[in-house]
């Protein structure tokens, strides 16, 4: 027998190796789709561009970094709603064919309700992208948010400034909404709500106008003989606009407190100027999208490595957080299950029964149990206001309480 | 006066106003029931969705075909009719678990009777007043809809509805519900076709062309109008019941005047006057509207730039020129070139 | 007793807004027949012309408005010249379903050429509001129901006592016979469009001044449509008194039913009271009552 020079036989034997290395982590890394929902052109589309980018970056992030790691792939894919639940039924069909997803990322109360039943039967499970509706407020539920509702949310502000102020009697409150949408109202009757069940604020007047008012002055003028120390405005930046028009024009300085979706930012914009905003309050579970965030490293990342070129700020921040706990439900779920098999069966169980902590830092620890569809504890909402003509952090981490459903 | 084949003649009356008169007709009629029945399984569960979509507005329409097309008589709320038809059987489905054989006709009677009000009021007024008059029927049903007691109507946040039950099945998957929506649309539109060959169907037009002369040749015009009105609502409504059973869920801002809007403009791309022609609307704009918002993923990502915003808003400006075209170019509709092709294909090679 | 004070006067400029946006309607309608149920598309369409120029190019706002009113009318002139010349002779119902056609279509162009963000339009009246004694009124409100009142007038007058007002008039009555009378129905119909469109834009700017501005503001096309219809489609010096008797029943609505109800009676306080108006009256306060020949 030829003798087979050593060398020539290690070699060999290391090609061999080498080729079977790769062979091993194809085998390993397991493919998985993520659908999301989008309005392009429907009520909620000036503020979609920024939410899905911020979704979709940490996906990407989540996947190189991290499901590689673990033997996971995640790929998304988005469809537009047109925000309009017919649209969303007659979606579903095709999206469960073309992707078979494991989870879905959600555009709002219009595919948590008409496709909620459909994500049970189909085992797939949605994580939304804003505050909860109570109309999604259901035990056992498939569609599952990152923030409770934005009474929730609103509570906490007024506990801090009921201890910050040393206060016996309730805080006065304001609210101005409308109800041309059901969503709308629901807001204000969460209000009510939380002045009924923690008794920190009293609600003085409830004004109900159009969705772009023309003039709240006289309205406005109620609220000041009511003795409103807060005005609660949620509805969107219009409705802020108008009012802060008619607190000019009546010379009167009472706080305005808005949640993320028409903020400091958003709302100084379409009032011609932050600086008009001074002294107002936007108070939310997101991150506060300063630059000295924490976060902002992250969103820096994402920025230059993984395609994220909207700016900044709060809808970013949203679309971060909601992809952020979808990775770390499946990320859950292939701790405790494995990479092989994922479904979304598998990361419903998961969320539900381990606290999800997740190195992106743009939510809190959360767990979730099967009463609510947001987290039940671990929740925390944070201050912002405008001071000096800045946007400046006013509290940080302050706790969410428990409410019952209205 | 319809066109028929050369040799076709009626020798009773039934025949004379029977709607399918030759074999080709029924040929034609089966292999068009047989394509409609076989698109969930050739196509799949997607197509069969777009196909209920379709046949709920189909039902809808044609209840507007009848009140609009057919009487005269303006109804630009057709949409919270249907909404009223559909927290109707959301609400008796979730109250008192009646059948759906029950609540679908339930639904229809409590649009029709919201209904009733708008047309006694067509009595008095009339024209665009009347038109005008019953955009307050959306103002009426939202106000309605969100401040009625939530054990009423789900209040603001919408109710839940639970699947349809129909002879000891369950219709909760997408092709069981395209059959049955399929069914109850074809009995409708059936229904709707009678009505219209009827002595109520041209009464309608009689009141439609002149109301004052109709009145005079013994029409009592009052209750045509209301009939009219009646009529048409309680297709919304069973429509109504139809999209509660197929979405699961029933809120306010399904049934905005914006949807009137598309239902009217359903019936101006088909052709008033004709059953057949709101449903060449309802399958043309539904069809166009799921065809971009098909394409509209693939569009966006073929060109970034543009952003999805703008490929979705699109489809606003598209559909709208689509309309307004028809109305410049085809006054009557899709029907009407129907016709036109199908009497010229009659006596080809004839030129007329 | 301020309270009422406040809500009457507020209420009634809120009312002559709403009848200059119905004036828009109306002069369409006087003109031509068509009843445009694209108005609110026209006011933010007029609205976005006034910010591009004002925000966007930045002139300054005494260039703007008069720039403003001439594109609207521009784009009145190419939506009639585009749609409505080839329909002369046509019935009103295809007009006015050409004028549904316009209103998917107009609010596709605006998202597509602007779109879906909300914007601060610019401040065109002072803000400071008129005080006197208790009663509080926004100078933009005050100085938009002089306009109102001015042109409602002035346009009632026009119709009515001039010869191209009458000829305007006659081609809303009968195409076939204005024709025959040697009035020109195209050029008729291009006056009431841009004379419309014109109104849009000068209701936008007293709507929106000061506010922000997006496609959802067409809203206030359709809750102004009741007070076209009360005061009647035909009549234009009406809309101002129906307008007034609107704005004060929905601002007392407001002050005095909603607390009770707990809900926003005050936005179906207009519509129901049209209803019970258009019951007794069919064609609105001032309309007119056509005798039909069988």
């Amino acid at each position: 027998m030829p003798k087979i020079s050593r060398r020539k036989a290690l070699s060999a034997a290391a090609g061999l190796g080498a080729m079977a290395l790769p062979l091993r982590a194809m085998a390993a890394t397991a493919a998985y789709n993520i659908a999301g929902l989008a309005d392009y052109s429907g009520p909620f589309a000036d503020i979609m561009k920024p939410v899905i980018a911020g979704r979709d970056a940490i996906i990407k992030w989540w996947s190189t970094e991290v499901g590689a790691g673990l033997g996971v792939a995640l790929q998304a894919k988005n469809y537009d709603t047109r925000y309009d639940a017919a649209q969303s039924a007659s979606l579903w069909p095709g999206i469960r064919s073309e992707l078979n997803p494991i989870c879905s990322l959600g555009v709002g109360s219009v595919d948590a309700t008409a496709l909620a039943d459909r994500y049970a039967e189909a085992k797939v499970v949605s994580i939304q992208s804003g505050a909860t509706a109570t109309n999604s407020w259901v035990p056992d539920s498939w569609v599952l948010y990152y923030r409770a509702t934005y009474a929730h949310e609103t509570a906490p502000f007024f506990g801090w400034i009921y201890e910050k102020e040393g206060r016996k009697t309730p805080i006065k409150v304001a609210v101005i909404s409308s109800e041309a949408a059901p969503a709308f109202v629901d807001m204000a009757k969460g209000i009510q709500a939380v002045a009924a069940q923690l008794g920190q604020i009293q609600v003085v007047e409830l004004i109900w106008d159009a969705v772009q008012p023309v003039d709240l002055t006289s309205q406005v003028r109620r609220i000041v003989s009511a003795g409103a120390e807060y005005i609660v405005i949620q509805t969107n930046t219009a409705a802020v606009v108008a009012a802060k028009r008619a607190l000019q024009a009546l010379n009167a300085k009472i706080p305005i407190v808005t949640t993320s979706h028409n903020g400091m930012l958003a709302s100084g914009k379409a009032v011609g100027g932050v600086a008009q905003m001074e002294g107002d309050f936007e108070v939310h579970s997101m991150v506060m999208p300063t630059d000295d965030a924490p976060q902002k490293k992250l969103y820096d990342l994402l920025k230059s490595k993984y395609g994220l070129n909207q700016p900044w700020g709060v809808l970013a921040a949203q679309g971060m957080s909601q992809g952020a706990l979808a990775v770390r439900g499946i990320e859950a779920a292939v701790r405790k299950f494995g990479p092989a098999d994922l479904s979304g069966d598998k990361i419903r169980t998961a969320m539900l029964s381990t606290p999800l902590e997740g190195r992106d830092g743009m939510l809190p620890t959360v767990t979730f149990d099967r009463s609510a569809p947001f987290p039940t504890s671990g929740l925390t909402a944070n201050v912002a206001t405008i001071k000096g003509g800045a946007y400046t952090v006013a509290a940080r981490d302050l706790p969410v309480p428990n409410l019952k459903k209205w | 006066m319809r066109q028929l084949p050369s040799g076709v003649f009626a020798s009773t009356y039934l025949q004379d106003a029977a709607l399918i008169r030759t074999g080709k007709q029924w040929l034609a009629l089966g292999v068009l029931l047989a394509a409609v029945a076989l698109v969930p399984i050739v196509l799949g569960p997607r197509y069969a969705n777009i196909g209920n979509n379709m046949f709920i507005l189909a039902v809808v329409v044609t209840g507007l075909q009848l009140t609009l097309g057919y009487a005269g008589q303006v109804n630009l709320a057709q949409a919270a009719f249907m909404g009223v038809g559909a927290f109707t059987a959301a609400s008796l489905a979730n109250h008192w678990a009646l059948p759906f054989i029950v609540i679908l006709p339930a639904a229809g009677l409590a649009a029709a009777l919201f209904g009733l009000l708008f047309g006694l009021a067509a009595v008095r007024i009339k024209g665009f007043y009347m038109a005008l008059t019953t955009i307050t029927a959306q103002f009426v049903f939202h106000f309605a809809v969100i401040n009625l007691p939530a054990s009423w109507f789900g209040a603001a946040n919408g109710l839940k509805v639970p699947p349809a039950q129909l002879f000891g099945l369950s219709f909760s998957s997408d092709v069981g519900l395209y059959y049955l929506n399929g069914v109850v649309a074809a009995g409708m539109i059936a229904f709707a076709l009678g009505i219209a060959r009827s002595r109520f169907g041209r009464a309608f037009v009689a009141v439609r062309d002149d109301d004052v002369a109709a009145g005079m040749v013994g029409i009592n015009v009052v209750q045509i109008k209301a009939l009219a009105f009646m009529v048409g609502t309680f297709y919304a409504g069973v429509g109504g019941a139809l999209w509660a059973y197929y979405i699961r869920f029933v809120g306010a801002e399904q049934f905005t005047l914006f949807n009137s809007i598309w239902m009217i403009a359903m019936l101006i791309v088909g052709g008033m006057g004709s059953i057949v022609g709101g449903l060449f609307g309802v399958v043309v704009i539904a069809g166009l509207q799921e065809l971009v918002t098909s394409l509209g993923p693939q569009l966006a990502e073929l060109a970034p730039e543009l952003g999805g915003q703008i490929v979705f808003a699109s489809m606003n400006v598209l559909l709208g020129l689509l309309i307004a075209l028809f109305l410049i170019l085809e006054p009557k509709g899709l029907m009407h070139r129907w016709q036109l092709i199908k009497f010229s294909l009659r006596i080809w090679p004839f030129p007329h | 007793m301020a309270d009422l004070l406040n809500q009457v006067a507020n209420g009634t400029l809120l009312g002559l807004l709403y009848a200059l946006i119905a004036l828009g309607f109306a002069v369409v309608y006087r003109a031509s027949k068509v009843f445009n149920m694209a108005q609110g598309e026209f006011v933010v369409l007029g609205g976005f012309i006034v910010w591009w120029l004002a925000s966007d190019l930045e002139l300054p706002l005494i260039a703007v408005v008069p720039l403003a009113l001439i594109g609207a009318g521009i784009v009145g002139f190419a939506i009639e010249r585009t749609f409505f010349a080839r329909m002369v002779g046509e019935s009103a119902f295809s007009m006015v379903m050409v004028t549904i056609a316009l209103l998917i279509l107009i609010r596709g162009v605006i998202l597509v050429a602007w779109g879906p963000e909300i914007r601060p339009f610019p401040i065109v009246f002072p803000l400071q509001p008129l005080v006197v004694g208790d009663v509080l009124v926004p100078r933009s409100l005050l100085y938009g129901g002089a306009i109102s009142i001015a042109t409602c007038l002035g346009l009632s007058w026009f119709f009515s006592r001039t010869r191209l007002g009458l000829a305007l008039t006659a081609v809303s009555q009968d195409h076939q016979v204005a024709l025959s009378l040697g009035i020109s129905v195209r050029h008729a119909m291009m006056f009431a469009w841009v004379l419309g469109s014109v109104i849009s834009a000068v209701g936008a700017i007293i709507y929106l001044s000061g506010k922000s501005l997006n496609f959802l503001a067409s809203d206030i096309g359709f809750a102004a449509l009741p007070v076209a219809l009360l005061a009647g489609l035909e009549s234009v010096a009406g809309l101002l008194i129906g307008g007034v008797l609107v704005g004060i029943a929905q601002a007392l609505a407001q002050q005095y039913l909603d607390p009770v109800v707990g809900a926003n009676v005050a936005s179906l306080v207009p519509s129901l009271f049209i209803l019970l108006v258009l019951f007794f009256r069919p064609t609105g306060l001032f309309g007119w009552k056509t005798i039909e020949r069988v």
